[in-house]
């Protein structure tokens, strides 16, 4: 531990113990001797134990941090944090920036070093995926279709390419960084499918994919212009005189200020005066309506829009609209929200505030440029203090595939996979609200059953024209010494704790030596409470 | 009605150092048991052998309740609903109009297939209800239902999670007393022991050979053991609820007194929660989520208006209550059961351009159950729609807090006192919603 980073939380003494600890455990968990454990906890601050609000916890209350709700419930760890296992910061950063560990990225890692590593991740244009994309134009003809043409064609299958892609995509793609900020921005503009279906395609293509690791104001941009996000917050047919506030409450509490940013109703009103009259057309283009825009005089944030005359152009009465978008752009609120929500999504669910102040900082330094941003989150003494996050189920999924050694060649098609994944809660593109599936352990970690079922599929997949787990991979040697030494080096880099070693030798031992032995001893592994960890 | 005061004479107490308790209650799971931020707990030791278990569901999305219980007594309704109002019950014509549940509101089309719980009392409405809060943001609106407790963030569990941490189990040896049958854990039901999000209960196994699957289950319970909590918790909650389930015939389930679920997902869940509640295995607790109220736009309220896109919603919702009150509530072997019906906020008095509605705040809820005091409309005095009396000249005005409702049920259905607990730093006046 690096002292300077615990400088980040004053407010907390050194000397504080958390009251949460003192769980009636018998393990203990008071003893918090790895001193490194116990400066992590306090550095984040976790959540964990930041929760009491009952009269009968009133005194507790005086030192615990006050901030938004915390991702774990109230209740306290009685384990130790995984990370205390992860002794390699080069790993933490390949665990962090990719959809799981795989040894072609540890092979590059190694190569480049962490900074080398984290510069090769952030440039995404710099890598040759166009095998991939080859394969996937073929497999899934659909995601290369004009609007024009998806609009007419049968909308099950459109919606089931782009989710197949996606897969393909996260699990394959050299640009893992890419698809782990895709993977975020397709919550932060979140836009269920079930309401747009084909128009989702255009959004992913134009919007989210280009600007994963761009800047934050081309991203809000093209989203605001999207047909897919103005059709899914009905804000296509708002007109005045009584505009539709489903979009400008949204574009302000979800993707740039943030519910606490310093907005009101009547902002809120103003905004979606502002705004009538941007639609699209029924392919899901932009278009400007003009009867449907309100041309009196509007107040937002503080900013007077005088009244229009009937002589005003279209590209006067939509320059309103782009006004306020950049007033968001410029506003500290959003640098902020952005900032902290981004430091969440790669650092920890409880960002120290000295990282997020410095990344809003970056965000208002570089006009919202996302891999700066990432470079001032990631520094490597902010990643070592860093605890484990909990990988979603999409992660998850994906994590397996890379682990177990596949590739677009015993991947002939997804679909199966990925549709018997979606038990796990958390099938793309579908959440029905617009604020994207939770980023919260105590959301997701009692879907045990559906993750060790879904394990257990996936090990014995067998397909030649679907998906094929090649046991081979793991049975060199072919003995049980070598299964575990593989899944050791596959799945944690040679990172696995020896207590799970152990325990996988147990159980691949305790039966007969055979290919379904060794199947169930890969899914035990990858349903292993470490494997859930990033 | 009067401002309610419990008594803690009146209960029976049963006051345990967390230690000992642990060590009671056979101390397996260390914090799976009960949450730390309960320094020491005071179980409701409850003598009531008659606790029910409760159902909770909750709308998301912000349900329009103007559409699902008409105030037609108010003219103003009409006034700022020129295409979305329900027709009163004596309009003239014969298109589709409100069900008199008095003479003030109906329910529209679409809620009437609960006109028979209403009839046999079983039913409550509770009108001009909601949050003390003004946000109109889903998410927090939603959070602040759900947790007990709006604008604090050090409260983190949720209002139904306490209940169950400070109440002594139905059944002690329970591996699951409370599931949301959800895909994640509703905030609802965080900090409550043996908890777990189980979306579809007849499916709950990890699969592969039989031959192996104790064994694969064992593995993995004490590969679990030692994980931070709540994985720990979760895993452990979730192998020994495994058994369990794979004993109840959720297939195979035969709804009485002549029900029929709907084959929504909706419909399937409450199917699930009756099979689970008559299996009688210490269930205390059930949630669910029905979500897609959120109608800024066609918000179809009526069958032939805009395709009907409410009016289909309203009827999945109704007809599936239906059928869980024909099936355990009014059935010959009436079943200890209480359902709550919330929603994050209601939607403004008048319609936007969009034939649709926008973020409001009063709204109606529901409680359903043979102790309930059903067959009526409670409210605290109807504000009234016209412009001056609406909340920020937009909105029904809030003039019953929620949690009265709950936290009434929550003291004398679910057998708890620890009102403070459950819904912290809020005094409840009880409103009669349950029968005495």
């Amino acid at each position: 531990m690096a002292s300077s980073d615990t400088e980040a939380l004053s407010e907390i003494s050194p000397n504080d113990r958390e009251p949460g600890y003192e769980s009636g455990s018998e393990s203990g968990s008071g003893s918090d001797g790895h001193s490194a454990v116990a400066d992590r906890r306090r550095f984040f601050a976790l959540g964990a134990s930041a929760a009491a609000g009952l009269a009968i916890g009133r005194q507790l209350q005086a030192q615990r941090p006050v901030g938004r709700p915390t991702p774990l419930p109230a209740g306290t760890s009685a384990g130790q944090d995984p990370s205390a296992q992860w002794k390699d910061p080069l790993l933490r950063l390949v665990r962090r920036v990719t959809m799981g560990l795989a040894p072609a990225d540890v092979a590059l890692a190694r190569q480049l070093g962490y900074n080398g590593y984290l510069e090769y991740q952030l440039r995404p244009a710099s890598m040759d995926d166009a095998a991939l994309e080859s394969t996937i134009a073929s497999r899934l003809p659909m995601t290369q279709m004009t609007a024009d043409l998806l609009r007419t064609a049968d909308g099950g299958e459109v919606v089931a390419q782009l989710a197949d892609a996606a897969w393909y995509r996260a699990a394959f793609a050299k640009a893992q960084l890419r698809e782990r900020m895709i993977d975020f921005w397709t919550d932060h503009f979140t836009i269920s499918i079930n309401k747009v279906g084909f128009l989702k395609m255009a959004d992913d293509r134009e919007v989210i994919r280009p600007h994963a690791l761009g800047k934050f104001s081309d991203l809000l941009r093209a989203s605001a212009h999207s047909g897919a996000m103005l059709y899914y917050l009905d804000q296509n047919t708002s007109r005045t005189p009584t505009p539709n506030q489903n979009y400008a409450r949204e574009i302000m509490e979800l993707h740039t200020m943030g519910v606490d940013g310093g907005y009101t109703q009547t902002d809120v009103a103003e905004l979606s005066r502002i705004l009538t009259g941007w639609s699209m057309t029924n392919t899901g283009a932009f278009r400007f309506i003009r009867s449907y825009h309100d041309r009196n005089a509007k107040t937002f944030l503080g900013r007077s829009f005088p009244a229009m005359a009937t002589t005003a152009t279209d590209a006067q009465m939509q320059s309103e609209g782009d006004a306020a978008i950049d007033m968001l752009l410029q506003h500290p609120s959003t640098a902020r929200y952005i900032a902290w929500k981004m430091a969440r999504w790669l650092l920890a669910y409880e960002p120290p505030v000295s990282v997020v102040e410095a990344t809003a900082a970056t965000f208002t330094r570089t006009g919202g440029d996302i891999p700066s941003m990432i470079r001032t989150i990631l520094a490597s003494r902010n990643l070592l203090a860093a605890p484990a996050k909990y990988k979603r189920p999409f992660h998850y999924a994906v994590s397996a595939l890379r682990a177990l050694g596949t590739d677009t060649v015993s991947v002939q098609n997804i679909r199966s996979v990925r549709t018997r994944a979606d038990q796990m809660g958390m099938p793309l593109f579908q959440w029905e609200q617009p604020n994207g599936y939770p980023d919260r352990i105590d959301w997701w970690s009692g879907l045990v059953i559906t993750r060790w079922s879904y394990a257990q599929a996936l090990s014995v997949q067998n397909s030649a024209t679907a998906t094929r787990v090649d046991s081979m991979l793991f049975r060199a040697p072919d003995n049980a010494d070598g299964v575990v030494a593989q899944i050791g080096s596959r799945f944690f880099a040679g990172e696995m704790p020896v207590s799970l070693r152990t325990a996988l030798l147990t159980y691949l031992k305790g039966g007969t030596y055979n290919d379904t032995r060794v199947r169930e001893t890969l899914s035990l592994a990858l349903s292993a409470q470490e494997f859930q960890w990033y | 009605m009067t401002d309610h005061q419990h008594d803690p004479g009146c209960q029976e107490y049963h006051s345990l150092a967390r230690r000992d308790f642990l060590t009671l209650a056979g101390g397996v799971g260390i914090s799976a048991l009960l949450p730390a931020w309960l320094p020491k707990v005071v179980l409701a030791q409850s003598a009531n052998s008659s606790r029910d278990v409760i159902v909770s569901i909750f709308l998301s999305g912000g349900t329009d309740g103007m559409s699902l219980v008409v105030p037609f007594g108010d003219p103003d309704y009409y006034t700022g609903r020129p295409t979305l109002a329900i027709p009163r019950p004596d309009a003239a014509g014969t298109g589709a109009r409100a069900v008199a549940l008095d003479n003030f509101f109906g329910f529209s089309p679409g809620m009437a297939p609960l006109m028979p719980a209403y009839q046999a009392g079983d039913l409550l409405v509770v009108h001009a209800t909601g949050s003390v809060d003004t946000s109109r943001s889903h998410f927090d609106a939603q959070r602040y239902i759900e947790v007990g407790k709006p604008q604090d963030p050090r409260v983190t569990g949720g209002w139904l999670g306490r209940h169950l941490a400070t109440v002594t189990p139905l059944r002690s040896e329970a591996p699951l007393r409370a599931l949301g049958l959800t895909s994640g854990l509703p905030q609802t039901l965080v900090g409550g022991p043996k908890t777990l999000p189980i979306p579809n209960p007849a499916n709950f196994t990890i699969g592969g050979s039989g031959s192996t699957s104790a064994a694969r289950t064992q593995w993995l319970a004490q590969n679990y053991a030692p994980a931070i909590d709540p994985v720990a918790d979760n895993a452990l909650d979730s192998t020994n609820t495994i058994a369990l389930l794979q004993r109840i015939n959720f297939s195979g389930y035969a709804p009485t007194n002549g029900a029929a679920y709907p084959t929504s997902g909706f419909g399937q869940a409450l199917r699930s929660a009756a099979a689970l509640i008559k299996a009688d295995v210490g269930v205390e607790a059930v949630h669910a989520f029905n979500g897609g109220w959120d109608t800024h736009a066609t918000q179809g309220p009526l069958a032939d208006l805009d395709g009907g896109f409410m009016h289909n919603k309203m009827l999945d919702l109704s007809r599936a209550l239906a059928a869980f009150h024909a099936d355990v509530i009014q059935g010959t072997t009436s079943y200890g059961v209480t359902v709550v019906i919330i929603s994050e906020f209601g939607r403004n008095a008048r319609e936007n351009g969009t034939r649709g509605t926008d973020h409001g705040r009063g709204n109606v809820a529901f409680a359903m159950g043979r102790k309930i005091a059903g067959g009526r409309v409670l409210t605290n005095g109807w504000p009234g729609l016209a412009r001056e009396n609406l909340e920020a000249g937009q909105d029904l005005r809030v003039t019953l807090d929620h949690r009265d409702m709950l936290a009434e049920i929550v003291q004398n259905r679910l057998g708890n006192p620890n009102l403070s607990v459950v819904f912290p730093d809020f005094t409840p006046r009880f409103r009669g919603v349950t029968k005495v």
